[in-house]
């Protein structure tokens, strides 16, 4: 490197030993500034990550208090601290969900995804932002890193918490084939407590697969007989295949064992409502089958005229002719014999509500997406059902 | 043997080390890494020491009652010190260090050193609104220059060491080692071009690298990725700018205006004042706590997009008033971080207001703080290029810049306009220290050889004889005429010599005989100047040759006489009339002839 000094500099004062002398003072102020330094930033190091060990610690006592804004400034103060620490801003990304301040907290734990993108907790925690912010895809997604990711102690029960949570998600958004996916991993009787099992065992209901739900159900009962919850959601899943006597027996049962009506007396209410509808029950004579077909017909009907009142197709219009009074049986008029009109009408009757099952199922399809039953609706949850059953 | 072996040691180090202070490149290139190590390891462990102060100066939840009591009993005792032991140690450093340069050969005391490092680590620890950055600039520089004095240097070697020292200490203080370098040139030494230039770079590089050995590579703010969300966005730069100007401006004024309140008190006192600075400071804090110490975490935050707009605005003002209370009270400590705060306040109010009145078509208010950061620099400090480079450094987005120029050129021309004086400039004329302004080294650089240019004489040919010539020349007033041959301009004959010639019966010897005599047989040896040369290098070359006629060439061709240029022309053309215009008696002539 020349260095454009100016030639006019004067010549250096000092000898040569007292040049070398002020130069190895220099080297050696390094030196010993070196160590001081090296042992300052040490101290300063271990107390800043103490301090920040603390401040987390009261975050994570004041979030556990409900006081998520505080407990989002520790979590700031302890990450500005130590920023390495993704622990620290997970955190923050948690008090900020907590508090609301979803934008916020996604910032936060992207950023500590840039620095640590296996890190379990944080894509759990982002998943739930994403969650909350009405992102169910994008909240799927990091659901499945939280599972596979990295987790610093605990990783079976951590995945087996995000796994659930996807789960529940799934529930949610009615996306029953993932939800299937997710669920049936989880089937396996190794894995997790009883009560998960259990939760598992109703999310499989939902999921449209009640066949593993039972199975899982008796297994429990297998285990221990006394068990009230695993007869309710034996119940449950009963009504969904369509074995209301069944499902109400077992719902009688659980309200028995659970010494507890409150609990299963929806689902009864369901069962009972649904064993009241139903015209395929083997022990229906014909005329009571017909007038329970008119019944499903006539709800049918009205329930679909709650999804497009202005839209009458053909099949409404042949149900609302089925369900018109009927005229006077012309073969009472004819003089025929006794047992040839009671078995005609016998006759007629089975076929009138096979007419009107198949109709009512076609008027049923035919809402297609457009309309929902609310499940706390006993009735229509038991139209629902009754509606499930005829169409399998 | 031993002795025979050490005694050859001894004397081959005393060789090596003779030819070391010989070769001044060498030794420039040594004591640039010595000096960047030095400071950088000493300006570490200066923010070391203060953040270590201020962690148990302020534990964790600790009272409110802190927040007045330490600032003020911090004021009180670094205000006694700063009277009684280390006068010069007051400020912000950076006024001081161009004095130095400028004024005392470079000389800091080492004392000064000391006093700044103690004083300054107290007076922020203790919360006192000011930066650490000026400070550590006079510790740096200072350290050069005691360095350089113990080595025996020479007061220019001194001098030109000093900015060497300043840059590292910027390097280490600011993380940003471009910067660092560019504000040694642009400020402490006013030129750009300054021939230090290579010696300031590795300074700066090697302070730079030892902050992060020792460190770590963790950076001082901690900035989210920058974009520009639309070309429009531009135009809300230029509004941040012109926000930026008026607000830089303001803090100038209220500073200047305060320390003048405060210079006007008695002297005997002056270990008082700073306390009313902490206690001031105090009181803000025990309300806004953001107010105290430099402030970058909350900078920090801000950055990061978490701004409330009703506290940015609440902290540009009270900021502005501690600092400037802090400061012009003689309190230890300098005025870069607090710009650079009151910029990120400024940017992240301004930004939130964008993000309000043009949802979705701004970034967020982090990224105009950052670039309000540059802003208010460019404004209070007046070094746009440094502050474009700093904030450019501390993102490493180019996508940056353009706003950034946009932003700094409005404040900055904003502040030149309504705040004639640079800060640092005013500063030290409040002390009663003139230094060289921007303007005066423009127009130092303005006055070149074309602005006292004057029309050459008819030359003499170089065949000539030396009667003829002295016959053409007559009693014309220039004491030296062009000569010329068939390719052009040959040199400039003195008529004292053509008068010696005649004398000594030589009065037929053609003139290039006697210019050859004079100069040489090559032209180009000829004392000459350019059209583009300053005035100043113009007298120079007129004092080294003994003459007060200088020909004027071309650069592309010295055969080419573009004019002349004669003492009284240089003089008159820094606006002083002398009375022998005219005279043909060059400055050395006269001088021997008493």
């Amino acid at each position: 490197m020349a260095e454009a000094w100016p030639r006019t500099a004067p010549r250096p004062t000092a000898t040569t030993p007292e040049f070398l002398a002020t130069f190895g003072l220099i080297l050696a102020a390094i030196l010993a500034f070196g160590a001081f330094d090296v042992w300052l930033a040490h101290v300063d190091e271990r107390e800043s990550r103490q301090h920040a060990a603390h401040q987390y610690e009261d975050g994570r006592a004041q979030l556990a208090a409900g006081h998520p804004r505080a407990a989002s400034d520790l979590f700031a103060s302890a990450m500005a601290s130590e920023r390495t620490n993704v622990q620290y801003g997970t955190a923050l990304g948690e008090a900020l969900l907590a508090a609301g301040e979803y934008p916020e907290a996604e910032s936060v734990l992207r950023t500590q995804l840039a620095r640590a993108e296996s890190d379990g907790q944080a894509n759990l925690v982002l998943a739930r932002v994403l969650e909350r912010e009405g992102r169910a895809d994008d909240a799927a997604s990091y659901y499945h890193r939280a599972i596979y990711g990295r987790w610093e102690e605990g990783a079976p029960a951590r995945r087996l918490e995000a796994r659930m949570a996807l789960v529940d998600l799934l529930a949610r958004s009615g996306a029953r084939q993932e939800l299937l996916a997710e669920l049936l991993p989880l089937a396996d009787s190794t894995i997790g407590t009883r009560a998960l099992r259990r939760r598992v065992a109703h999310l499989f209901v939902v999921a449209g697969a009640p066949d593993r739900a039972i199975a899982m159900f008796r297994e429990m009962l297998r285990a221990d007989a006394k068990d009230g919850d695993a007869y309710a959601g034996l119940g449950e899943a009963a009504l969904e295949v369509g074995n209301f006597e069944t499902a109400r027996a077992d719902l009688l049962e659980s309200a028995r064992l659970l010494g507890d009506t409150a609990r299963t007396a929806v689902s009864l209410a369901v069962a009972d409502s649904a064993l009241a509808l139903d015209p395929t029950l083997r022990r229906l004579d014909p005329p009571e089958r017909r007038a329970r077909a008119a019944r499903v017909l006539a709800l049918v009907l009205d329930a679909a005229a709650r999804c497009t009142p202005a839209a009458p197709s053909a099949a409404t219009d042949s149900a609302r002719a089925m369900l018109a009074p009927v005229a006077p049986d012309s073969s009472l008029r004819a003089g025929t014999g006794r047992g040839d009109r009671t078995a005609s009408r016998l006759a007629t009757a089975r076929e009138e509500a096979e007419s009107m099952i198949a109709l009512a199922s076609a008027i049923w399809d035919s809402r297609g997406g457009r309309c929902t039953t609310s499940p706390s609706a006993v009735g229509e949850r038991a139209l629902a059902l009754v509606m499930a059953k005829l169409a399998d | 043997m031993p002795s025979i072996t050490s005694t050859f040691g001894l004397s081959r180090l005393f060789s090596l080390v003779e030819d070391l202070r010989r070769r001044e490149d060498r030794l420039a290139l040594a004591l640039s890494l010595v000096i960047g190590a030095l400071v950088g390891l000493i300006v570490v462990a200066f923010i070391l020491l203060t953040g270590r102060l201020a962690a148990h100066m302020y534990p964790a939840g600790g009272a409110a009652w802190r927040r007045v009591l330490v600032p003020t009993l911090g004021a009180l005792v670094t205000g006694i010190l700063l009277a009684r032991a280390f006068p010069d140690a007051r400020g912000s450093g950076i006024p001081q260090t161009r004095a130095a340069i400028f004024i005392h050969d470079g000389w800091i005391s080492m004392r000064t050193v000391a006093g700044k490092f103690l004083c300054c680590s107290a007076s922020l620890a203790s919360g006192i609104a000011l930066g650490r950055e000026g400070p550590a600039v006079h510790i740096g520089s200072g350290l050069a220059s005691v360095i350089a004095r113990r080595l025996g240097l020479g007061t220019v070697q001194v001098r030109w060491l000093v900015p060497v020292g300043a840059s590292a200490a910027l390097a280490a203080a600011f993380n940003t080692p471009i910067a660092a370098v560019l504000f040694s040139l642009e400020e402490i030494m006013g030129d750009l071009h300054a021939p230090i230039l290579g010696s300031v770079v590795l300074s700066s590089t090697t302070s730079w690298m030892v902050l992060h050995l020792v460190l770590g590579d963790e950076p001082l703010f901690h900035v989210p990725a920058y974009r520009l969300v639309s070309p429009s966005e531009l135009g809300v730069y230029a509004v941040l700018g012109i926000v930026g100007g008026l607000g830089s401006v303001a803090f100038v004024k209220l500073l200047l205006r305060m320390r003048r309140w405060f210079m006007s008190l008695p002297r005997r006192m002056a270990w008082l004042y700073p306390t009313a600075g902490g206690l001031g400071v105090g009181l803000i804090g025990w309300f806004v706590p953001q107010v105290l110490g430099v402030g970058y975490d909350q900078v920090d935050r801000v950055l990061g997009g978490d701004v409330v707009l009703s506290m940015a605005i609440t902290l540009v003002g009270l900021k502005i008033f501690a600092t400037a209370l802090c400061y012009a009270s003689g309190n230890a400590g300098g005025i870069f971080g607090p710009s650079l705060f009151i910029g990120a306040m400024l940017g992240g109010a301004v930004g939130a207001v964008a993000e309000r009145v043009f949802p979705g078509a701004s970034a967020g208010p982090g990224a105009y703080a950052l670039v309000g950061m540059g802003t208010a620099f460019a404004g209070i400090v007046r070094t746009p290029l440094t502050s474009v480079i700093m904030i450019f450094e501390t993102t490493r987005d180019y996508t940056i810049i353009v706003p950034l120029m946009i932003s700094n050129m409005i404040a900055f021309w904003i502040s030149q306009r309504l705040q004639h004086e640079p800060i640092y400039e005013a500063l030290a004329r409040q002390d009663g220290i003139h230094l060289p302004t921007g303007a005066f080294r423009e127009q130092t650089r303005a006055l070149t050889a074309s602005s006292a240019i004057r029309e050459a004489p008819k030359p003499l040919a170089s065949a000539l004889e030396a009667r003829h010539a002295l016959e053409r020349i007559g009693d014309s007033a220039l004491d030296a005429w062009p000569v010329s041959d068939d390719a052009g301009f040959r040199g400039m004959i003195l008529r004292r010599r053509l008068e010696d010639a005649v004398a000594r019966g030589r009065a037929e010897v053609p003139v290039s005989t006697l210019l050859e005599e004079e100069e040489g047989v090559d032209e180009r040896a000829t004392a000459h100047v350019h059209g583009d040369q300053p005035l100043a290098h113009v007298l120079a070359r007129m004092g080294e040759t003994h003459r007060s006629v200088l020909p004027v060439v071309s650069r592309a061709d010295v055969r080419l006489l573009l004019g002349v240029v004669t003492l009284p022309d240089v003089l008159a053309a820094y606006g002083v009339e002398g009375d022998d215009e005219g005279s043909g008696r060059s400055a050395a002539e006269a001088r021997r002839d008493g």
